[in-house]
């Protein structure tokens, strides 16, 4: 649930917003990204400077970026109101002329940083002062598995002896040796100049194998061919050899399993950690257990939700607390709109 | 028979020739009608007479006699003869303070007349004193008044505060008044010795006609004017010096800041890491034979001088200390004393000179007063400084009969540097720096181990900047602010301003029809501002670029009234009517520019810095407009009633609501005029006064808050942009102030007199900034919401102890108290609001301190103890949080993030205000003032900060040589442990202390030339006095500025001073 008509009305007079549904949302947010498309074509009245941060004012990426966010909002809601994501998805790639959307790593929509304050790179500005964390088990374990030859742009090998080894996600303080686990790599971690990744076209790629997946109409594109394209990109993005032998690992070659796609999109989306949050509660892929030491117990997954601020709590009462109904330990209990997981808590 | 006659004559010529006739005549002083039936008496024998019926008189005496001049219902006063053979007597009236002529809100008043609650402070009281701005001379002479002690940047003043805290956003702050125009430009703008009189109006009766403005009190400021057959000429000379007025606090000496730093690094070592208390010692010492890479205070490291860095003795590192940590004995300080004090580096002799010239005169239709003045005062520390010229005219004439007109101009050009004390924890800031850094930091680069002057080229010393590698000097540790030097940046940094100010007032009045007066009031008040600030290119904060600012505005008030008034009395009634109309216009322009990186080195102006970083301008408007009225009504001069009447609208409202209606009503009985009194000889005067009215607060710190605000200069780049800063507040309006005073005003035994005065001050309609859910898009908003009362209790008495003597004593007391309540937060009782060391909350007052709770100190580890929050681990209450410790019936933590909160005192004091004792002997007087307060807490910042030891090579203070030592240890200094300090120095009651104090705030004695003496020199009059300011101060610890703001916390700021002058005064 959330705000969206009544919200930042403060100057209207409007002191307590009453919250919408997310289906209306993410509705509203499906025509506004359609109608988005159409107004750039009006470069007289929407030109863009170059001081337009992401792109420059490039326009064409603008649109790619636009199409693609409607890609990614019709996929997330594709489990729980398909024949509306069906459409809009259909309408993009059937029509790429009117709708072109993000295909090579050129059109990724990532903020680059500059080299000195303030505006550094965010991880690697924090690496100035900080040095305590390490790369989560799971992932490093699946790319290990598959000998990913993302493992080594993702991460560090351990100093102690060259292997990579993850640590498990919430580990207590002291309960591992910095030298004996790897770090965050230096792609992600140690470029001042470096990039928060927005939207890739790895991601798109895989968006375009569910539907094709679902046998929706995506203009010939088969599932196998989006799969391997994302694979691809993904791996392209670091400038990474051993495609040919990465497609042929058993567990990555398709094999007809959405689960695959599922699984290779949230390994492309590093860094991109609300992405992959999100895609993980809709897809159940991989299966993330809860964090031991958390100081809630009796879960069996990741936070559900994000808790509301704590302002809204105590300013917005009335219009908040009837939503607050079934969650469970701020986190937990209600599932978002799109998580139709079941026999999770 | 002819011897006899002859020896008779002898002896008459004799005691002829001892006595010489003086006549003269007794006049009342009120009124100047002449006073039969005065006793004339030699002092100290029987020889007396009466005055005629024309008041005559003709006596005897001898030349050198004193002659004695009493009557009933006026106060007695003695004459030195002085060879004089005619002397003319004015005696006053007992009641002659209910004669005293009030300056009130658009007009004057007979304080026997006066309704409202007032007290003036006349120009003699301030003219010897080495006053550079005007709020200095209301401390300790008013009752119900409390200031901060301000500031010693020569040229500054005090804040005051009227009746306790009329608002917790919007202004506390009186309003000033400057000859009956409000005066928004610096007080320091006033020349002290062109001040007639200051009234402080208390009450609401006093106040309402000043409206929307006059909720906090007003400051009535009147200059002098000129009388006819009058004149007079006066130069006025003062000297004197400054040193600074408050001591520093206590602070360790090298040996013992060393010795106490062994001690923190053993602590560390051996309880917080756990090593063996040997193996500590030793390595503390860096005297452990396995010391390898273990730092020490004076090895080790990276660098290899050692946690402390600066070694002070001529000793290598691992020669200072001995196995058990005292100091080699062979080990002596390279530095002498003054190499190690930056605050005398800091400090020079404070200077202040002041002259003076003024005359007046005037015919029976115009009178004149001018005068010229210059006033240089040095600061006692380096490059601060204020320099005053003023001059005013003011000239009145009395055209015809019916029409009277005159004009008040002022000018003065006042230049200043100031001290860079903005912020309290500034590098730059000279109190910071020299308080907090550690005991063993030379000034200067002195070579390791011999201490020996490292000199430049030229053979000048060398500021040790705490990173001169090159000169093979160490860096400073963190604590002692490497790479920086107060002394280095305040000589190369600049920083001052130029202020010139014109003053006009005018006014045309018009009697006609007998009792009718029309008077048309026009001022105008101009200042233009111009700061300058340059940050040196070497060390500080504008380092290595070099950067300056110029700051530019440009105040104009204008004001013009029309005020039409009718006076009549008949039979026993008088009646004084008073309406008027009033318009206020304020503006300000703001010019700001700010560049870096200088060109040519010695050139501050903005031309010479090659980037623009800053450059920005607005502008303020305000304005006020209000209709007032007033009525007086008398009888038979016993029975007064007053009221008074002011719409006011106000600018910063919208229009709907801007209007209001601040109104008072006050009664007054003249007790002492009732027979049943008068028969009561021991009372001379007695006045009972009650009052009540609202008036109103408009102080807000915007001057627009009722529209929505956007905030410009949020530009990205060469993009342009703004964001909302404010909603709209269509309903906001002033914060109201109803206040109720009930007083008596008594004078008894022709010895005593003073007043006793209850007040009870609603505020309503308070300011808050109330939070809105972020989802609105704005964080908050302004609402009249809150609700708060002040109400006390004022006493003055003044009482002449010795009064027919030779020596002749007055003392004369004030004091009040304040209690503070807030009676209405805006979400309910349940609301609070924490802000720094307070919490706001209904039924506690604004300054009502909210810390942690500090218990002491554990003896077995000398950590630091609170009250706990939280005691159980869970709610089964079965286990104990490890934090939680048991001593005796006590339960405690020694985390201060467990620490429970808790109301802990209040900052406002039980009672305060101010002593005056006046001795008079022959042509000397001698008047001391003290002000004091009992009670009230300070929360002493500056004492916590020296008392922490967090970083290595901060300053100590001498108390921590009571810390625990060793287990078993009692005490409530926590242990030494740089590794401990978030929890045991955390912010606690256990930096608050009793704020009570004495302060001998004004000395002064004067001595006026003996008139024999004068007049041989064509003088009319000479005085010769020696002033001085802040003598002494008595409190609970030394160093500590009590006064420093309202709310009791202290920072450092620029410590008050001490001054002490000569002066002259001649009039011709």
């Amino acid at each position: 649930m959330n705000h969206n008509t009544e919200a930042a009305q403060g100057s209207e007079g409007v002191t307590n917003p009453a919250y919408d549904t997310q289906e209306s949302i993410y509705l509203d947010l499906l025509e506004q990204l359609k109608q988005a498309n159409s107004l750039y074509d009006n470069a007289a009245v929407y030109a863009i400077g170059s001081s337009d941060v992401l792109f420059g004012g490039d326009v064409m990426k603008w649109k790619k970026f636009t199409n693609s966010l409607r890609l990614r909002v019709a996929t997330r809601m594709s489990d729980v109101a398909p024949a509306i994501a069906r459409t809009h998805i259909e309408e993009i790639l059937g029509n790429l002329s009117t709708y072109p959307i993000i295909t090579t790593n050129d059109d990724n929509v990532y903020l680059w940083w500059q080299t000195s304050p303030p505006y550094k790179e965010p991880w690697q500005a924090d690496s100035d002062d900080r040095d305590d964390h390490g790369m989560c088990v799971t992932l490093i374990d699946i790319l290990k598995d598959h000998n990913d030859p993302r493992l080594s742009a993702y991460a560090k090998p351990a100093t102690f002896d060259g292997e990579y080894r993850g640590v498990i996600s919430g580990a207590m303080p002291g309960s591992f040796t910095l030298s004996h686990i790897s770090r965050i790599g230096a792609w992600f971690r140690d470029v001042p100049d470096g990039f928060t990744p927005i939207m890739r076209a790895a991601e798109v790629h895989f968006m375009i194998a569910e539907a094709a997946f679902k046998t929706w109409n995506t203009g010939g594109i088969t599932a196998q061919q989006a799969y391997e394209a994302g694979i691809a990109a993904s791996l392209d993005e670091y400038n990474l050899d051993g495609y040919a032998d990465y497609i042929a690992e058993p567990g990555v070659a398709w094999n007809n399993q959405t689960n695959q796609i599922y699984l290779q999109k949230w390994i492309c989306l590093f860094k991109n950690g609300n992405e992959a949050w999100a895609e993980n509660r809709r897809t159940d892929v991989p299966v993330l257990g809860h964090a031991p030491y958390s100081p809630y117990t009796g879960h069996n997954r990741p936070p559900f939700r994000y808790p509301y601020p704590v302002s809204e709590l105590n300013l917005n009462s009335a219009n908040i607390t009837p939503k607050l109904a079934g969650i469970v330990d701020q986190f937990w209990g209600q599932q978002m709109w799109w998580d139709t997981r079941t026999g999770v808590n | 028979m002819l011897i006899l006659t002859g020896l008779l004559l002898l002896m008459g010529a004799s005691l002829y020739g001892q006595t010489i006739r003086v006549t003269g005549r007794v006049t009342d002083a009120a009124d100047g009608s002449t006073l039969p039936g005065v006793s004339v008496v030699v002092q100290g024998t029987t020889l007396g007479t009466v005055t005629d019926i024309n008041g005559r008189y003709e006596i005897n005496t001898p030349p050198n006699a004193t002659l004695v001049f009493s009557f009933i219902g006026m106060t007695t006063r003695e004459v030195a003869v002085e060879s004089r053979s005619v002397i003319n007597v004015a005696l006053e009236s007992e009641t002659a303070i209910l004669d005293e002529v009030l300056v009130v809100a658009y007009g004057t008043s007979r304080r026997g007349s006066f309704t409202g609650a007032a007290t003036q402070v006349t120009s003699e009281k301030i003219e010897s004193r080495p006053i550079s701005h005007l709020s200095r001379a209301i401390e300790g002479q008013a009752a119900g008044v409390q200031v901060t002690s301000g500031s010693g940047q020569p040229g500054t003043g005090q804040a005051i505060r009227i009746r306790g805290f009329g608002s917790i956003n919007a202004s506390s702050a009186p309003l000033y008044v400057v000859d009956g125009v409000p005066y928004e430009l610096d007080i320091s703008n006033l020349n002290p010795n062109d001040i007639e009189s200051i009234s402080v109006l208390k009450d609401a009766s006093a106040t309402a006609l000043y409206g929307n403005r006059a909720a906090n009190g007003v400051i009535m400021i009147t200059t002098k004017r000129g009388s006819a057959g009058r004149s007079q000429f006066e130069v006025r000379g003062t000297q004197g010096f400054s040193v600074r007025g408050l001591p520093e606090y206590d602070r360790a000496d090298p040996m013992q800041f060393v010795q106490m730093n062994w001690e923190a690094y053993f602590n560390q070592l051996h309880y917080s890491e756990g090593i063996a208390a040997e193996d500590a010692r030793l390595f503390a010492g860096g005297i452990h034979p396995n010391q390898g890479a273990v730092a020490s205070l004076f090895t080790g490291t990276n660098t290899g001088d050692g946690l402390l860095a600066y070694n002070p003795f001529n000793v290598p590192g691992n020669q200072v200390f001995n196995a058990d940590g005292t100091i080699n004995p062979n080990a002596s300080l390279i530095y002498s004393a003054d190499d190690l004090d930056w605050a005398k580096e800091m400090v020079q002799l404070g200077n202040r000179m002041e002259y003076n010239v003024l005359y007046s005169g005037g015919t029976a239709r115009t009178d004149f007063f001018v005068s010229g003045g210059y006033l240089n005062e040095k600061g006692y520390l380096l490059k601060t400084d204020f320099e005053r010229i003023t001059g005013r005219l003011n000239v009145n004439t009395q055209a015809t009969e019916w029409f009277r007109t005159g004009i008040n101009l002022a000018a003065n050009v006042s230049f200043s540097e100031t001290a860079r004390d903005e912020s309290s924890t500034g590098y730059v800031n000279p109190f910071f720096f020299s308080r907090n850094i550690g005991a063993i930091y030379p000034v200067y680069a002195q070579e390791r181990l011999t201490g020996n002057y490292i000199l430049d080229e030229g053979g000048n010393k060398i500021y040790d900047l705490g990173n001169m590698a090159s000169l093979g000097l160490p860096f400073r540790p963190a604590g002692a602010f490497s790479g920086r030097h107060v002394l280095a940046e305040t000589i190369y940094n600049e920083g001052d301003f130029r202020r010139n100010v014109i003053s006009g007032r005018t006014f045309a009045e018009f009697k006609f029809l007998q009792h009718f007066t029309f008077t048309l009031n026009a001022s105008m008040d101009v200042n233009g501002y111009n700061a300058k600030s340059y940050d040196n290119n070497i060390v500080g904060d504008g380092a290595p670029a070099g950067r300056a600012s110029r700051t530019s505005t440009q105040t104009t008030s204008l004001n013009f009234n029309q005020l039409l008034n009718y006076s009549q009395r008949f039979n026993l009634h008088s009646v004084d009517f008073l309406i008027g109309h009033e318009n206020f216009d304020y503006t300000y322009d703001y010019l700001y520019g700010f560049r870096q990186n200088i060109v040519l080195l010695g050139n501050y102006e903005l031309i010479n810095f090659t980037t623009t970083n800053s450059l920005t301008s607005y502008q303020h408007n305000y304005r006020n407009e209000g209709y007032l009225s007033r009525l007086n009504y008398g009888y038979d001069d016993k029975y007064f009633l007053s009221g008074s009447f002011r719409r006011d609208g106000s600018s910063r409202f919208y229009k709907d609501v801007r209007w209001g209606n601040f109104w008072s009503v006050g009664a007054g009985w003249r007790l002492d005029r009732e027979t049943f009194i008068q028969n009561i000889p021991q009372i001379n005067m007695l006045m009972l006064r009650v009052s009540y009215g609202e008036v109103g607060n408009d102080g807000l710190s915007s001057y627009y808050p009722w529209q929505a605000l956007y905030r410009l200069n949020r530009n990205n780049a060469a993009e342009p942009g703004f964001d909302q800063l404010s909603l709209p507040s269509y309903d906001l309006t002033w914060e109201s102030n109803n206040t109720f005073n009930i007083g008596l005003e008594f004078g008894a035994f022709q010895r005593l007199r003073g007043n006793i005065e209850w007040y009870h001050r609603v505020s309503d309609d308070m300011l808050f900034a109330v939070p809105l859910p972020i989802s609105t898009g704005i964080t908050s908003r302004d609402l009249n919401i809150g609700a708060m009362y002040n109400q006390g209790i004022e006493l003055r008495i003044a009482a002449d102890i010795l009064k027919e003597t030779a020596v002749k004593w007055t003392i004369d007391v004030n004091a009040s108290t304040v209690k503070n309540k807030i009676t209405r937060m805006p979400f309910g009782p349940e609301d609070e609001i924490i802000s720094g060391t307070k919490k706001l909350m209904e039924g506690r007052s604004m300054y009502d301190y909210w810390l942690r709770e500090w218990y002491g100190v554990d003896p077995a580890d000398g950590l630091g103890l609170y009250r706990p929050e939280n005691i159980w681990t869970d709610d089964t209450q079965t286990a104990l949080r490890p934090d939680i410790r048991v001593l005796g019936t006590d339960t405690l933590t020694h985390l201060a993030a467990n620490a429970r909160y808790g109301y802990v005192g209040s900052a406002i004091p039980d009672l305060m205000g101010g002593i005056t004792n006046i001795f008079t002997y022959k042509n000397f007087e001698f008047s001391i003032l003290m002000t004091y307060q009992i009670g009230g807490k300070i929360y002493d910042s500056n004492y916590n900060s020296i008392m922490t030891y967090s970083s290595w090579g901060s300053a100590m203070h001498i108390d921590l040589l009571d810390a625990w030592k060793q287990p078993g240890d009692v005490t409530d200094i926590p242990r030494l442990d740089p590794t401990k300090t978030t929890d045991n120095n955390a912010a606690s009651s256990r930096w608050l202390i009793d704020g009570s104090f004495l302060n001998l705030r004004s000395v002064n004695m004067t001595y006026t030339l003996p008139r024999t003496l004068t007049e041989r020199l064509k003088i009319q009059n000479a005085r010769v006095y020696a002033s001085a300011e802040n003598l002494f101060m008595f409190s609970k610890r030394k160093g500590m500025n009590i006064q420093q703001n309202f709310s009791g916390t202290t920072s450092n700021t620029y410590t008050p001073a001490r001054i002490m002058t000569l002066g002259i005064n001649l009039s011709f």
